[in-house]
């Protein structure tokens, strides 16, 4: 299927940021498959999903149950919000504000505060900014000490271009969240509108120092050295937009179809290698991350997280991966192989061997595990059994010139130990 | 526990008082019952409905409208009007068939259709037009775009057009949008550029869907064709230097607005294409034969998050009356248009946001848009058509409607503008329009505008309040340079201002508009110089001359008022 015209918006972030998706779910604890799950809990991760319907389905169920169940109906009015479906979110919303003002009613303050920020953003999404003004404030006075609320009214003032307020909301929110790098874009774009290129130099640095993997902070500082007319700078800024842009083009394009096939998993797979690719790896892992909590019995999203974490050279996080894949798939011989590489690597010899000699066993002709096991035998000291191991190698495989090298390497080592 | 100013009556009736607030802040000199522009199109006899053919089956080719212009055809003095129609495309047509339409001003406010006597009623599935005397012969000839080849009508001079598309060599075959004359070798002939759509045939139509409603495909569902050039060979024959101009590593975009100007002052006049959904394309000429593609270098390739936008309409004028020719572009609902200001006729900034029309035109769906001085104070405004493109949009988004109100934002003066679309005139119309043309069609020295709209007659808005200021007119004539004057600089100065325009013969949106540079200069009682620079580099000036006087400039010779 086709998508619309209006599909291309989906993720813009030029009005209103998703900021508030990171906020909303952190309000609830990750869901752990082997605890029992709440529908609600079920929910949340139907969210971190972007199983869209499912989440309204299990939300609304919640709901007709518990009319007063604000939580619910907060999660309920974030996936309409997150579907673009802006109306139905903000009837939600504003359902949990008027249980609010009711007597008996109890909500959080953060809960409220998050509220009138949500509302703001689909009211900035719907040009209506008087109104998402109203309710950043709101949000303000309830959640004083969050960043999100101050950097909302900064978003809101820049496109009014109330550049003043602006500034001192930005800097409010910087002295909450001093790593908060979309400020560093915006007060770049306020220097930039004000002519200050030499400001909007160093914001935008700071915006890429802090988050390097977005287009427009390049973009902005291509312009903002143009504007100084240093154009050897400007060529090279632009040159890394293009790389930034192409990244995001193509992350875009796999997630809009994902939109549509969620459950896909190829589509996840091309993903994380996109993200790989543009060495984004937090991206990348929780790419993977998604792809096991949706098929967790399929190994293949284990396999390449811990194939991951075995490039990074992190042996300890690669482990429990692999683990996972054999416990899916007892006879997934990789998985040993790789076991065995990463147990040497941390030294638990016997561990590594016990991995090698299960791979020789499903395939007594492997002659990787054969190399793996005479590399915990040399590293031991074993060097008989090592050269034992070497000479199996080259019996099976003739034409295994690391076998012979390495054989002939020990045997001058050991003859020259003997000598001594 | 804070109150909650959503479910309280009382922050309804705040936010009234502050959006009322706020209205009369951006409304200073317009009283809220002044008439500044009057919908006349009955009263004028404009009784043409145009159609998008519209299926029921959302084509791809129904969403995109079509345009029109002011065009004095038959140089009587006043300014016609030309009407471009969609076809009908799913089934054989009852009655009468949809064609475009030419009305002939009769001097008197009034207009009467003299399509067939003038020969220009083509029945193709049309989108765009534009003007210019291509051929020298001191008339204005006609150029249609249309999903399908496009025609070019000769005006022979007599009140009747011959289609000499195929004697002329410029039957373009792709889906033509905007398009546009030029001078681009400055050897006193019109070129011609056409902005290309998209590939597309409506025996391969796609559904598209859009969270499980059928909606109108985005313009990537198709892929982009390249746009065409002409070169006038200057015997009434045009070559197709399409390859010869544009950069061999191009990649073709979707492409929608044009407008051509010299902005970076160098005496061969640039180009800018809006592209839907893709990247905008700022060609320089070169000079030399070809053009340079340098729109992300300048600035203007994308919006300040560095993304590409819906472009749609487009159009060059210098709205800080600084001599560098500024760049507006609208767009997509939920973007904004946008406002280029020309730095240094190399780069330009995106002053969108300081120019107070960020807020405003995010919540509409931009196409027509065109810089002019509606109120004649020597500051030139910007109107903006506005219409969804989804005719059930609403669905979707129950805040969105398909037909949108127009918006007219005046220049301060200051580098910003102010919305001060009335809620109770002729700007008030909701419609899906299109196209915006601009001219003045009552000669009473100020700017109508001209309103296409999807399905719907157009919209003849007639200035009530331009002529309350002082204004001049110049009707350009090229010799060595090309007849219609087109790409002729012409610098305006006055006690208060010094002004500058080029005569073009594209830009907004599918349309094309009164080839007479128009300035207004407020309180002024006299203009100290007129200079005209032509496209071949000739100056003529004119000192010391009256106001409220239309003058004609012929090249080479002095600047006289017409009567």
């Amino acid at each position: 299927m086709d998508a619309g015209y209006q599909h291309h918006q989906m993720f813009a972030k030029r009005v209103c940021g998703v900021l508030i998706l990171t906020t909303l779910l952190s309000l609830t604890p990750s869901v752990s498959r082997t605890e029992t799950t709440s529908p609600f809990q079920e929910g949340v991760e139907y969210v971190k999903l972007r199983l869209y319907p499912q989440a309204v389905d299990t939300f609304k169920s919640i709901v007709s149950q518990h009319p007063t169940n604000v939580d619910a109906l907060f999660q309920l009015a974030n996936v309409y919000k997150l579907q673009d479906e802006l109306e139905l979110a903000i009837q939600t919303f504003n359902k949990i504000l008027a249980i609010a003002g009711s007597k008996n009613a109890e909500i959080t303050e953060r809960l409220y505060g998050l509220t009138h920020l949500a509302l703001s953003e689909i009211y900035c999404k719907q040009s209506k900014l008087d109104i998402a003004e109203q309710h950043a404030k709101e949000a303000v006075q309830s959640r004083p000490a969050e960043a999100d609320t101050h950097y909302r009214l900064g978003y809101i003032y820049t496109h009014q271009a109330n550049f003043d307020e602006a500034l001192a909301a930005f800097k409010r929110t910087l002295t909450r969240n001093p790593d908060f790098s979309e400020v560093y874009e915006w007060l770049g774009l306020i220097a930039l509108m004000r002519n200050e290129p030499q400001q909007a130099v160093t914001h935008y640095q700071t915006a890429i120092e802090k988050k390097p993997y977005v287009q427009s902070a390049y973009y902005n500082l291509a312009k903002a050295y143009r504007l100084l007319g240093d154009m050897p700078a400007a060529r090279k800024q632009l040159k890394l937009f293009h790389q930034m842009k192409t990244y995001y083009d193509q992350t875009y394009a796999v997630e809009s179809a994902l939109i549509e096939a969620p459950m896909n998993t190829t589509l996840r797979l091309k993903l994380a290698e996109i993200h790989l690719e543009h060495k984004h790896i937090s991206a990348a892992v929780a790419t993977y991350q998604a792809l096991i909590r949706l098929h967790p019995n399929l190994t293949v999203g284990y396999d390449k997280l811990g194939r991951l974490y075995m490039n990074l050279n992190m042996p300890q996080h690669a482990i429990p991966f692999f683990q996972k894949v054999l416990k899916l798939d007892p006879d997934a011989v990789e998985a040993h192989l790789r076991l065995g590489w990463l147990y040497t690597q941390s030294k638990a010899f016997d561990k590594a061997e016990s991995h090698l000699q299960a791979a020789i066993e499903k395939m007594p002709k492997l002659s990787l595990a054969y190399h793996g096991l005479a590399e915990i035998y040399t590293q031991q000291g074993q060097l008989q059994k090592a050269i034992e191991v070497y000479q199996h190698i080259t019996k099976i495989k003739p034409d295994d010139d690391d076998a012979r090298k390495a054989l002939h390497e020990l045997e001058r080592l050991k003859r020259s130990q003997t000598t001594r | 526990m804070p109150k909650n100013p959503s479910n309280h009556n009382s922050y309804h009736i705040f936010g009234f008082a502050l959006i009322t607030i706020f209205i009369s802040l951006l409304c200073p000199t317009v009283a809220s019952t002044e008439q500044i522009f009057i919908d006349v199109t009955e009263s004028a006899g404009l009784t043409f409905a145009h159609t998008d053919g519209r299926s029921g089956l959302r084509l791809f080719n129904e969403f995109l409208g079509s345009g029109g212009g002011f065009f004095d055809y038959d140089g009587d003095g006043d300014l016609d009007i030309y009407l471009v129609n969609g076809a009908i495309q799913t089934e054989k047509t009852q009655g009468n068939t949809p064609h475009n339409v030419l009305y002939r001003n009769n001097g008197d406010n009034t207009f009467t259709d003299v399509t067939k006597e003038a020969g220009v009623g083509s029945t193709r599935y049309g989108t765009g037009a534009t003007v210019g005397d291509y051929d020298n012969d001191g008339d204005l000839d006609l150029y249609l775009t249309n999903f399908g080849t496009d025609e070019l009508y000769q005006n022979n001079g007599n009140g009747t057009f011959t289609n000499v598309t195929d004697r002329a060599k410029v039957g373009n075959p792709n889906w033509g949008t905007s398009c546009a004359f030029a001078d681009v070798d400055n050897d006193g002939h019109l070129d011609l550029y056409i902005a290309n759509y998209a590939e597309y045939a409506t025996a391969h139509d796609k559904r598209c869907e859009e969270r499980g409603v059928h909606v109108y495909c985005g313009p990537h569902s198709y892929p982009a064709v390249h746009d065409t050039f002409y070169k006038n060979n200057g015997d009434g024959t045009f070559t197709d230097a399409s390859t010869l101009y544009r950069p061999a590593d191009l990649i073709p975009q979707h492409g929608l607005g044009v407008t051509f100007g010299d902005y970076d002052t160098d005496g061969n006049i640039d180009l800018y294409v809006a592209n839907d959904q893709d990247p905008n394309f700022l060609f320089q000429n070169t000079g030399t034969g070809n053009f340079l593609e340098v729109a992300l270098i300048s600035g203007v390739c994308y919006n300040d998050m560095g993304k590409e936008e819906a472009g749609m309409g487009t159009d060059f004028g210098d709205y800080d009356n600084d001599g560098k020719l500024d760049l507006t572009v609208s767009n997509y609902q939920t973007e904004t248009n946008t406002v280029y200001r020309n730095h240094d006729n190399t780069f330009f900034t995106d002053n969108t946001i300081t120019s107070g029309i960020a807020e405003v035109t995010h919540g509409y769906l931009g196409w027509g848009i065109r810089f002019f001085d509606y109120d004649n104070d020597g500051f030139q405004d910007i109107f903006v058509a506005n219409g969804h493109l989804m005719d059930n949009i609403n669905v979707l988004e129950k805040h969105v409607t398909y037909p949108q109100r127009n918006l007219l934002f005046r220049n301060l003066g200051d580098g910003t503008f102010a919305n001060i679309t009335s809620e109770t005139d002729g700007l008030a119309l909701k419609k899906v329009s299109r196209g915006a043309a601009i001219g003045d069609y009552d000669n009473d020295g100020d700017l109508d505008i001209l309103v296409t709209n999807c399905n719907q007659r157009p919209d003849l808005l007639q200035n009530a309040v331009g002529n309350q200021n002082n204004w001049i007119q110049i009707q350009v004539v090229g010799k060595k340079s090309n007849r219609s004057g087109i790409g002729a600089r012409i610098k305006v100065v006055t006690g208060t201002h010094v002004q500058y325009r080029e005569v073009h013969s594209g830009g907004s949106y599918l349309s094309f508009h009164d080839l007479r540079a128009h300035f207004g200069v407020g309180k002024s009682e006299q203009i100290e110089i007129i200079e005209i620079r032509w496209t071949n580099g000739h100056i003529d000036q004119g000192i010391r001359l009256p106001v409220n006087r239309r003058f004609i400039a012929v090249e080479g010779e002095k600047i006289v008022p017409v009567d």
